[in-house]
């Protein structure tokens, strides 16, 4: 365990991915947009852990191995948040996909064609 | 109208108000029942015409239920991909005890105490306990060779029953489907059942964790269900069984008539398993059997060089059978300590040969690389072959619940909503995408600063 200091923005950024990882397992616009504020205050954090890196704070030999060692699998943790996002997008493009395509067919092109929502209006109260 | 027809119009409408009540029930009543889709009543206008005497009012139109095919089958897909990686980790946890480096045990530790004793040799080339030392460590090293080669051949063992209980237990599935498709042809009504629909769907889900399929629903209501998209397995009221072939070095499936398939098994638990026990198993099991022969071809040529404590040439200190099988069978010679040959030819009594043993610890022998080197890399590969499996199996379970989610989301949506909600959808995914690539390149700028 880094010193109480340097662990402290660690621990946050992984709590950050963690929440928006729990948040793109619902694959819904809502979800992954809260997934993206709890990513931007994990980016946050990271920064705040770079700025006293490279204000040249010094960080005893154990520190840097365990720091280097959390890093690293926080990368890990990126790629499956990575993976869960494009999971998310195949399933709801795959969904709109099949729904599109029952409900107005084809382009000439073979696509499933979209249907006409720019013009609508809709009021919520 | 008259007070008849009005109270006609209420019965209707109290009859259709308890079967959707029924229906309610039943939906909660199924909350947690596998494969089991949320239903709603349909509710039809009756004609109201007062002068005619029609009343109006509702009657039953019969249930609706809310199931996606296309989430069925994303779960399906997500669950073929859990059951890969899953086995693929309990495979590969199996082997890897095999290939322990931490500590002084197993292969590692006896070969580094080979060494010991040949350098112990170097010093005292004609010392008849530091000679018996070498043909003991000699002997520890080739047992602990053939220990992880046949934990290797165990593991494959435990994989080719694997591979026929999973052939079983699929082909178990496709007798329930079969089961079902009969009793569909003898009533079609049944495909209005929930709890119908439930267990085909159940089993169809529980199958994918086995093996990769797709399904076609036929006009009659049957579920056709074909491997990798080709191979039948259930047509109609007909099962199509599969089978596994172990009896060469390949384990292969084979359909009902007896043609291999296996290229189209890649997913699920037989996918995993058969990719463990048809590529990695052996490639792990190549790599042990390279390190053996060539440890003892290297040994016992410069043994060969050199001279006996008689002034005889050397004699051999390692045996095996075949390159294809050295590390299972892998041995000393019946040599004594006064055979060991630790002088050169032109210099009898001397250590000029064991020197030459002594330099076998650092100089490249395999690709490249030393003997511990070489075996420390197959340590390291099939440590590395676990760690991703386990990054494989937790991504997936985290997938397969995304999908399991869609698919109870998946009710009653209307077009107009996915429409607005995928312009959302695609906005948001933009944003988290952009967002996913400033973490990584920050991480390693981060890991960067360290150094």
């Amino acid at each position: 365990m880094p010193s109480r200091d340097l662990g402290a923005p660690l621990i946050r950024t992984g709590t950050g991915i963690l929440e928006a990882q729990k948040h793109l397992l619902k694959p819904t616009a809502e979800a992954v947009e809260q997934a993206g504020s709890a990513l931007e205050r994990a980016i946050d954090e990271l920064e705040t852990l770079g700025q006293r890196l490279r204000s040249g704070e010094p960080v005893a030999e154990v520190d840097q191995r365990e720091i280097r060692h959390r890093l690293g699998a926080l990368k890990g943790e990126a790629r499956r948040l990575r993976a869960l996002l494009e999971g998310a997008a195949a399933l709801r493009l795959g969904w709109a996909r099949v729904l599109y395509s029952a409900a107005c067919g084809y382009t000439a092109q073979g696509q499933p064609r979209t249907p006409d929502v720019a013009r609508r209006v809709s009021l919520e109260a | 109208m008259g007070l008849f027809g009005t109270l006609l119009a209420s019965t209707g409408a109290l009859q259709a108000f308890q079967k959707a009540l029924e229906v309610a029930q039943n939906n909660v009543g199924n909350v947690s029942t596998p494969g089991f889709a949320k239903q709603r009543m349909i509710l039809e206008a009756m004609p109201f015409q007062a002068e005619a005497g029609l009343p109006g009012g509702v009657t039953y139109g019969g249930v609706h239920d809310f199931r996606d095919r296309y989430a069925e089958q994303a779960v399906q897909r997500r669950q073929e991909d859990y059951g890969l990686s899953d086995q693929r980790v309990a495979d590969l946890t199996r082997l890897e005890p095999y290939f322990d480096v931490t500590g002084g045990q197993g292969f590692p530790g006896a070969l580094d105490g080979f060494y010991k004793s040949i350098s112990g040799w170097s010093v005292m080339p004609n010392n008849q306990v530091a000679r018996e030392a070498v043909i003991e460590q000699a002997t520890s090293l080739a047992a602990r060779m053939v220990d992880t080669a046949n934990g290797v051949l165990n593991t494959r063992a435990a994989a080719d029953q694997e591979i026929r209980n999973t052939v079983d237990t699929i082909n178990h599935l496709t007798g329930i489907l079969r089961d079902l498709n009969a009793q569909l042809r003898q009533d079609f009504r049944q495909a209005e059942d929930p709890a119908f629909g439930a267990r085909l769907n159940s089993t169809l889900e529980e199958l994918a964790e086995y093996v990769e399929f797709t399904t076609l629903k036929q006009a009659d209501g049957t579920t056709t269900v074909l491997l990798g998209g080709q191979t039948p397995l259930v047509l109609g009221d007909r099962q199509y069984e599969i089978h596994a072939d172990i009896s060469s070095d390949q384990a292969r499936i084979t359909d009902a008539a007896d043609r291999d398939i296996t290229a189209q098994v890649s997913r699920g638990r037989l996918g995993g398993v058969l990719d463990v026990r048809n590529n990695t198993l052996p490639e792990f099991l190549d790599g042990l059997n390279r390190l053996a022969a060539g440890l003892a071809d290297r040994v016992n040529a410069i043994l060969a060089n050199g001279v006996d404590l008689n002034g005889q040439p050397g004699a051999a200190l390692f045996a095996y059978d075949t390159a294809e099988n050295a590390a299972s069978t892998l041995r000393v010679t019946n040599i004594s300590a006064e055979e060991l040959a630790g002088a050169a030819a032109s210099a009898p009594g001397g250590n000029s040969n064991v020197l030459g043993l002594m330099d076998l610890v650092d100089s490249p022998q395999i690709d490249g690389a030393s003997f511990t080197a070489y075996y420390g890399a197959l340590a390291r590969n099939m440590g590395q072959a676990l760690e991703t499996a386990q990054e494989d199996l937790r991504t997936n379970e985290q997938l397969l619940l995304q999908a399991r989610t869609l698919r109870n989301e998946a009710s009653g949506v209307s077009l107009d909503e996915e429409a607005v909600h995928l312009i959302e959808f695609q906005r948001a995914y933009q944003a988290s995408a952009k967002l996913i690539t400033v973490l990584d390149d920050l991480t390693e700028i981060t890991i960067n600063l360290l150094q």
